[in-house]
């Protein structure tokens, strides 16, 4: 997957866990739960739903590297 | 407990609410519902809800209609409680379930029977009830059963008990004027020591009968009939096969003729009457169906609803109906109709000023701060949710709520209602969690018995109220009944809360954003985890001492995390 695909795949997660956040609306580099108006739990479907789609298991230790949309993404590229 | 008949009154979705708007019937009248169905969507200031019911019932009329306008504790509908096995042997067990939801419309209790309850016993005393029906399913050892119907004007009576392995089982009924059938049903399988059918009806029980299906080595077997004056029909059955050591049929008529055989007796019946239990009549005419139709022949047998429902069953098959749709498929396609849901954030936010404003006024809140240290827990959390797969993972909000729960407990003074000038506490915890919606708004879906739960049902109650809470289709059951209230401002948010206590509870504990702080441990200076919990509670009912006593006991809870993963 390259960088394009796993943005994609991200926003995707985003949309069906926060149906009325706009693509457009997610930043790059700020933390997304305070961006989105992300409750723990959002956060958590977020990180179940792409670490299923991207294969790339994200623990819990590692939440806090993958708290930007870039961030997630630069994570999943490097595990994958 | 005993009365199976009452009205389903409007409930009350918050000490703000007046009246609600009836939607939509999603039941009819003489339909059997089951706990949780839903039977009715309900207009309120929050938005659609769907009305559930809290126990198994008979819809015996509708009484208003859609589209009206309804003050809050008006009925709306009839219904008549079907109960089930009752469990009274651990009493700690499906405290919830029993527990009657106060701002709901009064339910008879429906508790599911778990394995190896000593005794089950149903009783239904109704007087005018035109269908009475007890129903004991019960396996494995349930020491003693019975079935008991008091019922006077009752049409139809039934009492049947499906035990195996049950060493005793009674099924009685006392029945008088105008009983028009009454049944007494035992299947008992394996070993049943005991079963007794009995059937007292006095004047003009039309039909009345008796079985005692005991399938190996029932060591007593007696059915017995009193019916004075009139009774058209009596029959008393005993079916045992190998050798029981005592049977006893005995029909003790008034005018009527009787017939008593014994081992697969036949009994005097009219040519085309067919002798079938009250439950099995009931769904076959909901079904649209005679029993002739059914089973043209009349046999030897008692039709029972299995019987029946085997029937319908090949009978759809054969013939691919849709005419007799069940009431399940019935409810799927009106759903489907169903006016669209969700909270209406102008109303609810004109709910929410209502309900603080008279918290506020009405309930003189004391305040109470301590400092969780939570280090513990999220060090053993951590190691959990790294041993299980991650849709198992668990949030902090799962242990905490676990611990809150169990530590109100003990405090008995914090965990209840208030109303009418007095304090009921609850005898279990209904914790409502508040869940903030994006855009505004709360909703306080409620744990039941949360504090019989571990940290992994918790985690899973609160995804399903989470999801259900911002999709807006949390039903009436889930939103009512709270003991007491936990709210988090979350991960992102101020460090501590004070809250505004719900009506008609009388304690709320507000939880602030967990964050590192320096302490002082042990005489050394550490970094800690922590979480600035506040107690909001009514000094009506308790003083500070009883809430420090509670915030102090929660954090010792705390630091022993194990514990909490052992129910």
């Amino acid at each position: 997957m390259n960088n394009n695909e796993i943005k994609t795949l991200i926003l995707k997660e985003l949309s069906n866990i926060a149906p009325e956040i706009e693509a457009d609306d997610v930043p790059d580099d700020q933390d997304m739960r305070e961006a989105l108006e992300l409750d723990s739990m959002d956060f958590l479907n977020l990180v179940i739903a792409v670490s299923k789609r991207s294969q790339v298991v994200i623990p819990e230790a590692d939440y806090a590297k993958v708290l930007s949309l870039n961030a997630m993404i630069s994570y999943i590229m490097k595990h994958a | 407990m005993s009365n199976n008949e009452h009205d389903l009154k409007m409930p009350s979705f918050g000490s703000d609410m007046r009246k609600g708007t009836l939607v939509q019937w999603l039941v009819k009248e003489g339909d059997h519902i089951k706990r949780g169905d839903v039977v009715a969507v309900i207009e309120t200031h929050k938005g659609a809800i769907d009305l559930d019911l809290f126990e198994d019932a008979v819809i015996i009329s509708l009484l208003v209609k859609e589209g009206e306008q309804i003050a809050v504790g008006e009925p709306i509908a009839r219904l008549s409680s079907v109960k089930d096995s009752e469990n009274t042997a651990p009493p700690s067990t499906n405290v919830a379930d029993i527990e009657p939801n106060p701002m709901s419309t009064k339910t008879a209790a429906n508790i599911s029977s778990s394995p190896a309850p000593t005794t089950s016993a149903a009783v239904i005393n109704s007087s005018p009830a035109p269908t009475s029906a007890a129903v004991i399913n019960s396996s494995p050892a349930s020491t003693t059963s019975t079935a008991a119907i008091n019922a006077s004007p009752a049409p139809t009576s039934a009492a049947v008990i499906n035990s195996s392995p049950a060493p005793t089982s009674a099924a009685a009924i006392n029945a008088s004027p105008a009983s028009t059938t009454s049944a007494a049903v035992i299947n008992s399988s394996p070993a049943s020591t005991t079963g007794a059918a009995v059937i007292n009806s006095s004047p003009a029980s039309t039909t009345s009968a008796a079985a005692i299906n005991a399938s190996p080595a029932s060591t007593t077997s007696a059915a017995v009939i009193n019916s004075s004056p009139a009774s058209t029909t009596s029959a008393a059955a005993i079916n045992a096969s190998p050798a029981p050591t005592t049977s006893a049929a005995a029909i003790n008529p008034g005018s009527a003729p009787a017939e008593v055989e014994q081992d697969n007796s036949h009994f005097t019946t009219p040519e085309d009457f067919i002798l079938a239990t009250p439950a099995a009549r009931f769904f076959a005419k909901q079904q649209q169906l005679t029993l002739n139709s059914l089973f043209p022949k009349p046999n030897n047998k008692i039709v029972t609803l299995t019987m029946v429902e085997q029937a319908i069953l090949q009978k759809q098959l054969s013939q691919h109906s849709p005419a007799t749709a069940d009431k399940k498929e019935t409810a799927k396609v009106s759903a489907a109709e169903k006016p669209k849901k969700g909270f209406d954030k102008e109303a609810m936010r004109q709910a929410i000023s209502a309900t603080v404003t008279r918290s506020k006024q009405q309930i003189p809140h004391y305040y109470l701060r301590q400092r969780l240290d939570i280090t513990a827990l999220k060090d053993y959390l951590l190691q959990v949710n790294a041993s299980i797969t991650i849709d198992q993972r668990m949030l902090l909000a799962a242990p905490l709520l676990c611990a809150i729960a169990r530590t109100l407990m003990d405090s008995q003074q914090l965990n209840g209602e208030y109303t009418e000038d007095r304090f009921v506490a609850s005898e279990t915890v209904h914790l409502a969690n508040a869940i903030n919606l994006r855009g505004g708004g709360l909703v306080m879906p409620v744990i039941r018995a949360a504090q019989t739960l571990a940290p992994a049902q918790v985690m899973e109650l609160l995804k399903q109220q989470v999801t259900r809470a911002r999709n807006g289709s949390l039903v009436f059951s889930e939103l009512s009944g709270g003991s007491f209230t936990v709210t988090s401002i979350g991960e992102r948010g101020a460090e501590q809360m004070f809250a505004v206590i719900f009506p008609p509870q009388v304690a709320i504990l507000a939880l602030g954003s967990p964050h590192q702080e320096v302490m002082a441990v042990d005489s050394s200076i550490k970094i800690r985890s922590v979480i600035e919990a506040s107690l909001a509670a009514d000094h009506r009912v308790s003083d500070g001492r009883i809430g420090a006593r509670f915030l102090y006991q929660l954090n010792q809870l705390l630091q022993n995390p194990q514990a909490l993963w052992t129910v």
